[in-house]
């Protein structure tokens, strides 16, 4: 196993990571920029490199100087976390070139499966159904209208480099179009520094819900079951649990095989993601692959008693899988809500500020609860970098214990000095319709009656 | 081994001491020694990243002896911002003061058009397209003026009839830099009613 790794992420990821690493005896090495120099959460990091000035494009997307970071504090691996440089395939070849391991599938796989519109015509290929919509990337502006203009609205722009609703812009028509186009390009270019776009058609009433997959390099691969992501604003999700309420277990398990047998044949190795929408009617297609760890992992962690980062080390390591399909035994039920600072009542302005308290009882049973987060009293919410405060996750037997040991503890919460989405996520939690587990990605239930 | 490139030093003023910090992550080789004389634009030593050398160039207005030692280490690894020279300020850096005015003072009576966050504001909607803050624009209700990015989420800048703006107006003055960081409230640009 390797002695030092480089976390090359800040935050609440960098955490994360640095948590499984200290538990397997690796030493986390954590890079920051200007802006960072001082958090808190570098404490949980053995050394520190920083890299550049607070702008991301100019610290944490530095190839050149991560890499670099790895060598000159002679960490053997990269984990990129989420974010950033996490689906970048040259970032992962430049780690390779310098004998840097990079925690993640190669960067071949990453290349096609990283980048949505090569991933679609793989899938494709592979026999699975896929959503209609541009075979490759968008010349300009108008080669967007002219295809939205025969597939039919509303269609929706995707960054090809994209990941987590950056730069992502639904339309419903060519003025929409028009607009989108401009803004979504000049987000992913931020964002990603990969400004091309495509486009499919905007599926209305649908459920997200992504499988977690996990292969070795001896070319074993298994599932680890569903998240239902549906709960969402404006692509970027809320609230993720597990099972999905929507699939019964016959398609949960096809739906699992599928991922699993797409993850075999691409010869993936590390953790990723298979997210696919669910029509109303129950057609279920292929939308993109994650080829890196995601932020609501617990939920899949909580569900089946795993630590997906430390699995994701082991495979890096070229370690085998440890257990087969078979031996993977979800129970009970996982939600995890976003503790995000942004204000609900004010369309989610992004609120940075000084967190005065910080506290969410982790003992009011009846089930379990995780509080992932990197914040602490007394700091600020960088306004450089994402609103995420945190994850709350909750774990009970039956869904309903779930939602109660998750609604115990956000309710008890105290958070001051800035506004969050903990009101949102009550509401949500509180609402008929999510008890009934009948929402879809359109609207949050409890929150708006018509599109989000 | 040549070197491939070159990149100025990153001047930091703390009282009179002038710190010239690293502007990448490396190995810092070829240090000059103690007691030098330094000049603006000369090479004073060399970063290697990933295998590839940088020749470190000293910054503009910066002119003086070197007050630090070498490092112990042939190559030396270094981080962003750490410190790879002091020198003495003698004529030293002649940066550019603040202004004490700032723009809202030479201001006084035009329209202004404040933003409405805080975030980093651009001048146009992609890289390569036109940019919005044009002086001479002409602005209407509904026309963007530009795009405020907070947290990655980009935002248009609509002009509106609101404030004491009128429905019609034309760019005077453009205030708030292209991807420059601004404040809530901060003026971006000045107006004119049309």
């Amino acid at each position: 196993m390797f002695k030092k790794l480089l976390i090359a992420n800040r935050g609440e990821v960098a955490v994360r990571v640095a948590r499984s690493a200290r538990r397997m005896g690796i030493s986390p090495v954590g890079i920051a920029s200007t802006a960072d120099l001082g958090a808190k959460w570098l404490e949980a990091m053995d050394e520190v490199v920083c890299v550049g000035p607070s702008a991301s494009r100019e610290s944490y997307l530095q190839r050149e100087r991560i890499v670099q970071a790895a060598l000159q504090t002679h960490a053997a691996a990269i984990h990129p976390g989420w974010g950033f440089l996490a689906e970048d395939p040259l970032f992962a070849a430049l780690c390779e070139q310098h004998a840097v391991r990079f925690v993640g599938p190669s960067p071949a796989v990453m290349a096609m499966m990283g980048l949505k519109s090569p991933a679609r015509a793989a899938m494709k290929a592979a026999g699975l159904p896929v959503i209609p919509g541009s075979d490759g990337l968008l010349a300009d502006v108008n080669e967007a209208l002219v295809l939205a203009r025969s597939i039919g609205y509303p269609v929706i722009l995707k960054a090809d480099a994209g990941g987590g609703g950056r730069g992502m812009r639904r339309a419903a028509n060519e003025s929409e179009l028009r607009a989108a186009f401009f803004e979504a390009a000049a987000e992913a270019t931020s964002a990603f520094g990969n400004g091309g776009l495509y486009l499919e058609k905007y599926l209305l009433g649908g459920r997200h819900i992504e499988v977690q997959i996990l292969g070795d390099a001896f070319g074993h691969a298994v599932h680890l079951f569903e998240r239902e992501c549906s709960v969402q604003r404006k692509h970027q999700k809320l609230l993720e649990e597990s099972p999905s309420p929507v699939l019964n277990a016959k398609e949960r398990e096809e739906l699992g095989e599928r991922a699993a047998l797409a993850a075999r044949s691409l010869g993936y190795v590390g953790a990723g993601t298979i997210e696919f929408f669910r029509a109303p009617e129950g057609q279920v297609y292929f939308m993109e692959m994650n080829t890196r760890l995601q932020v609501e992992h617990p939920v899949t962690e909580m569900l089946c008693g795993l630590d997906l980062v430390e699995l994701q080390l082991r495979v890096a390591a070229n370690e085998a899988l440890p257990f087969t399909q078979s031996e993977v035994r979800p129970t009970g039920h996982a939600i995890e809500v976003r503790i995000n600072a942004e204000d609900p009542a004010r369309d989610f302005r992004p609120s940075p500020g000084l967190v005065e308290s910080l506290e969410f009882p982790l003992d009011r049973g009846p089930g379990s609860v995780r509080f992932d987060t990197h914040m602490h009293v007394g700091e600020k919410v960088s306004p450089h970098y994402d609103s995420s405060i945190g994850k709350l996750i909750a774990h009970g037997t039956t869904r309903e214990l779930a939602i109660e040991t998750l609604l115990r503890s956000l309710r008890a919460a105290r958070v001051t000095g800035l506004a969050t989405t903990i009101p949102l996520q009550i509401a949500v939690l509180e609402s008929a319709a999510f008890r009934a587990g009948d929402y879809d990605t359109r609207a949050i239930p409890g929150f708006d009656a018509a599109g989000a | 081994m040549k070197c491939v490139g070159s990149i100025e030093m990153i001047v930091r003023l703390e009282g009179e001491r002038v710190l010239l910090c690293s502007p990448g992550v490396g190995l810092f080789s070829g240090a000059l020694p103690e007691s030098s004389a330094m000049v603006a634009g000369q090479g004073a030593g060399v970063l290697i990243t990933l295998e590839r050398r940088a020749q470190l160039i000293v910054p503009d207005g910066v002119q003086g002896i070197v007050r630090s030692k070498p490092p112990a280490r042939l190559r030396d690894p270094v981080q962003y911002g750490q410190v790879l020279y002091e020198v003495s300020a003698m004529e030293s850096v002649s940066q550019a003061t603040p202004r004490a005015n700032g723009p809202r003072a030479e201001l006084n009576g035009e329209l202004l058009l404040r933003s409405p966050q805080s975030g980093r504001f651009y001048h146009r909607t992609a890289p390569g397209e036109p940019t919005l803050c044009e002086v001479g624009r002409e602005l209407e209700i509904g026309t963007p003026v530009g795009l405020i990015e907070v947290m990655k989420t980009f935002t248009q800048v609509i002009y509106r009839a609101e404030h004491g703006l009128p429905a019609r107006a034309r760019i005077l003055k453009i205030v708030a830099r292209d991807g420059g960081d601004i404040d809530e409230g901060a003026v971006l640009i000045v107006v004119c009613a049309l």
